[in-house]
C-alpha cells in the first residue's frame, strides 16, 4: 500500500488500475452473477416464454394488473415525498442541533427501524391503528373516534413511510454535512426570513440530495410486499403481492416476469428523470 | 393448516426463497443418489411439507415409526402453501426431488394431479384406501389428511345474533356488519358463494362452476368485507383485535382463539370443505417407498389420533375420531356432524379450468 502509486516510489492513496480491478473483481463478479444475470434472463424469459410481447398486455390489460401497477406508483410517491420531508426534517436537525441529548434521540429515532425486523414492525404499526387500539382510544377520548384505520391505504402508507424514513435521512444527513451553515447566516443577516433562507439557500444546495433520496425511496419503495399484505389486506393492490401470487399461487411465470419487467423499467425511469433533473455530476455528488 | 410464512424466507423475498429452497433441494437430491432406490436400508424419503407444528406432528405420529420399520431416513422439504408451484418447478426443470406431499391443498392436489405431476394410486391400494378410510376421503392420486372447514364466525360480544347458515352470512341487510374474507384459494371462496345462491352442499362437488354468477354474488358481498385475509395468523389477528365482528375462518384457528377466550360462535352451516391431501409425486426417486407411506398412515388410525391432537386438523380414518378426546373430535371437519353441514368445492372443474378461476379472482380482489 505504502508505494502502490506510480513507480517514482511516493506514496498515494489512489491504486493502481489494475490492483483496484483486482479488489474489485469478486465484487462485479458476484454484481454480474447475481443481479446483471438474473435481470438480464427475466428481461428475456419475459419476451420469450408464454405469450411473449403479450405477457405485457396480459398484465396492463387485467384490472388487476393496472390497478396494482397505478397504486403501486402513487403509493411510492406518496411515501417518497413524505419520507423525504420527514427525513430531510431529521437529518437537517441531526446537522444543526448543538443539543448532544437531542442529537442522540434524533439518531435513536431514525436508527430504530433498521433495529427491527419487518414483520415486527409493521404488527406494531398494526397494534397502534388497530380497532379500539391506542390510536383508536385517543381519539374517542377526544371525540374524534372511532377511526379504524387498519386495511386501509392510509395504513400502508404509513407503515412504508415509517420504513423509508431513515433512508431519506440517512442519504439527505450526508449533503446537510456538505453545506456551510454560514451561509444560512448569512442569509438571515441580510434581512431573509428563516422561511426565505431555507427555501433560498437550504433547498437549492440540497436539491440533488432531495432528489437521489426521494428516487432511493421511490425504487425501493415499488417492492414492498409484507406491508400491503399486513396493513392492507390480501386485497391491497400492489405490485409485489400481484407477482407474488403469479409465481407461488398460479406458477405463471411469464406473467411474473412481464411484471417484474415493469416495475424494473418504472424504477429505471425515475432514476433517469432524477438524472435529468439533477445531472449526472450532481447527482453523483449527492449519493457519494 | 394453509399457514403462509410472511416474512422470513416465505412470502416475502420469493427469488431467494426460491433460490435457497433449489439449494436445498439441490443438496436433498445428491443425498438421494447417492442412496440408491427405493426400499433400500438408509433410503432418504423426502417429502413437501409445511414446516412447524405440522412436520413435528407428522415426525412424531407416522415418521418415526416407519423410518424405524423400514430403514428409511425421511426428510421434509418445507413450502408453505406453495407446494404446487414446487412440484411444477422440479417438473419444468426434469429435477423432481420431492417424493411425497404431505397434506397439500386440495386445488393443488387436482391441478397438479390433472397435469400429470401425482402419481395415480394402483387399484388394489384405492380399493384398500376406500376399505379403510370410506370412499369419500378417497382420490384417484391419494386420500384426504389434515382437512378443516371453512367456517362462519361471529364475535358473540360484538354480535346481538349471527348467521346461522352461509346464506344469512351473505345477506348485508340482516346483517351489515363489516366482515373478514377468504383472500386466497379461490375455489372455496367462491364455493361459500353458490352455497350462498342456493345450490345445495350436496351438488357443490358435481355442478360446474358458474363464474360469472358467483362473482356477481361475490361482488354484492364485497362492500361489506373490510379485509381479506392470507393466512391462517392473519384471521386470528382480525378477530383478536376486533377489527371485524364476523367472517369466514379456517375451522381449526376459529377453536384455537376459542381457547384462548375470544367469544367466538363457530357456524358450520354452509361452510366449504377444505381437504387436503397425501400424494406420491410422479418422477420421484422413491416412488414405491412413499406409496408405502401412504399405506402406512392410512392403516394406523392411533397414529392419525395423535396427528389430530398436535395439529387439531382432521384425519381420514374414522376410527381415529373413536381415539381422540371429545372436544377435539367435535371441532374436526371430517366429524360426521361437521362433514354434513359443509359443501365440498368442485375440485375437477377447478383442475381443468384454474387460470380462468385464479384471474377472475384476482381481478375480483384487487381490480
Amino acid at each position: 500500500m505504502s508505494t502502490a502509486a506510480g513507480g517514482d516510489g511516493a506514496w498515494s492513496a489512489v491504486l493502481p488500475n489494475r490492483y483496484a480491478l483486482a479488489l474489485l473483481a469478486p465484487l462485479l463478479a458476484v454484481l454480474l452473477a447475481l443481479v446483471v444475470y438474473p435481470l438480464g434472463k427475466l428481461t428475456v424469459d419475459s419476451l420469450t416464454s408464454g405469450a411473449g410481447v403479450g405477457n405485457y398486455e396480459a398484465v396492463l390489460s387485467s384490472p388487476a394488473g393496472r390497478r396494482a401497477l397505478v397504486t403501486t406508483i402513487l403509493a411510492s410517491v406518496l411515501v417518497s415525498v413524505v419520507a423525504v420531508a420527514l427525513g430531510g426534517t431529521l437529518a437537517w436537525q441531526i446537522r444543526v442541533s448543538s443539543s448532544r441529548w437531542l442529537r442522540g434521540a434524533l439518531w435513536l429515532a431514525v436508527l430504530a427501524p433498521f433495529w427491527m425486523g419487518t414483520v415486527v414492525k409493521n404488527y406494531a404499526i398494526v397494534i397502534l391503528l388497530s380497532a379500539e387500539g391506542p390510536l383508536d382510544r385517543a381519539l374517542q377520548t377526544l371525540g374524534l373516534g372511532p377511526v379504524s384505520w387498519l386495511y386501509t391505504s392510509t395504513a400502508v402508507a404509513i407503515g412504508m413511510v415509517y420504513t423509508m424514513v431513515p433512508y431519506a435521512a440517512f442519504a439527505l444527513y450526508g449533503v446537510f454535512l456538505g453545506i456551510d451553515r454560514s451561509l444560512l447566516d448569512a442569509a438571515r443577516g441580510l434581512g431573509a426570513s428563516r422561511a426565505r433562507a431555507i427555501a433560498g439557500v437550504l433547498l437549492p444546495l440540497a436539491l440533488p440530495g432531495l432528489v437521489a433520496g426521494g428516487a432511493l425511496v421511490f425504487a425501493i419503495s415499488l417492492g414492498f410486499y409484507v406491508t400491503p399484505v399486513l396493513l392492507g389486506g390480501a386485497q391491497a393492490p400492489f405490485m409485489a403481492s400481484y407477482i407474488q401470487d403469479y409465481i407461488f399461487t398460479f406458477y405463471d411465470y411469464p406473467i411474473a416476469s412481464a411484471a417484474s419487467v415493469i416495475l424494473l423499467v418504472v424504477a429505471l425511469a425515475v432514476l433517469g428523470v432524477a438524472l435529468a433533473l439533477v445531472g449526472r455530476g450532481r447527482l453523483r455528488r449527492a449519493l457519494a | 393448516m394453509r399457514d403462509l410464512i410472511i416474512g422470513g424466507a416465505g412470502r416475502l423475498g420469493g427469488r431467494v426463497s426460491v433460490a435457497l429452497a433449489a439449494l436445498a433441494l439441490l443438496a436433498g437430491g445428491a443425498a438421494i443418489a447417492g442412496c440408491g432406490g427405493s426400499g433400500k436400508s438408509g433410503t432418504t424419503l423426502t417429502i413437501g411439507g409445511w414446516g412447524g407444528v405440522i412436520d413435528e406432528a407428522t415426525q412424531k405420529a407416522y415418521l418415526n415409526q416407519f423410518d424405524s420399520q423400514t430403514g428409511t431416513k425421511s426428510q421434509f422439504v418445507d413450502a408453505p402453501g406453495v407446494q404446487l408451484a414446487r412440484v411444477e418447478a422440479q417438473n419444468a426443470a426434469h429435477q423432481v426431488q420431492w417424493d411425497a406431499v404431505d397434506s397439500l391443498d386440495g386445488g393443488s392436489a387436482f391441478t397438479l394431479y390433472a397435469k400429470g405431476q401425482l402419481l395415480p394410486l394402483p387399484a388394489a391400494q384405492r380399493a384398500s384406501f376406500e376399505s379403510e378410510l370410506g370412499a369419500q376421503k378417497v382420490t384417484p392420486f391419494g386420500f384426504s389428511h389434515g382437512s378443516l372447514g371453512d367456517v362462519i364466525v361471529c364475535n358473540t360480544e360484538k354480535m346481538k345474533s349471527c348467521p346461522s347458515d352461509m346464506a344469512q352470512f351473505y345477506d348485508t341487510k340482516a346483517f351489515p356488519q363489516p366482515r373478514m374474507f377468504g383472500g386466497i384459494e379461490p375455489i372455496e371462496a367462491i364455493t361459500t358463494a353458490e352455497v350462498a345462491a342456493g345450490i345445495p352442499i350436496a351438488h357443490t362437488a358435481t355442478t360446474p362452476v358458474d363464474v360469472k354468477a358467483v362473482l356477481k354474488t361475490l361482488e354484492a358481498l364485497k362492500p361489506y368485507i373490510k379485509v381479506f385475509w392470507q393466512s391462517g395468523d392473519q384471521q386470528q389477528q382480525i378477530i383478536r383485535s376486533g377489527q371485524v365482528p364476523l367472517g369466514i375462518m379456517w375451522s381449526d384457528r376459529a377453536y384455537q382463539l376459542i381457547s384462548q377466550g375470544v367469544k367466538l360462535k363457530v357456524v358450520w352451516a354452509g361452510g366449504a370443505y377444505e381437504p387436503s391431501y397425501w400424494a406420491v409425486v410422479k418422477s420421484g426417486h422413491n416412488a414405491a417407498l412413499a406409496s408405502r407411506l401412504l399405506t402406512f398412515i392410512a392403516s394406523h388410525p392411533r397414529s392419525q389420533a395423535t396427528w389430530a391432537e398436535i395439529v387439531h386438523d382432521s384425519v381420514p380414518n374414522p376410527r381415529a375420531l373413536g381415539y381422540l378426546p371429545a372436544s377435539i373430535a367435535s371441532q374436526l371437519a371430517d366429524n360426521p356432524v361437521n362433514l354434513k353441514q359443509l359443501a365440498t368445492p368442485n375440485f375437477t372443474w377447478y383442475a381443468q379450468h384454474s387460470e380462468e378461476l385464479n384471474t377472475a379472482y384476482e381481478n375480483f380482489l384487487r381490480g
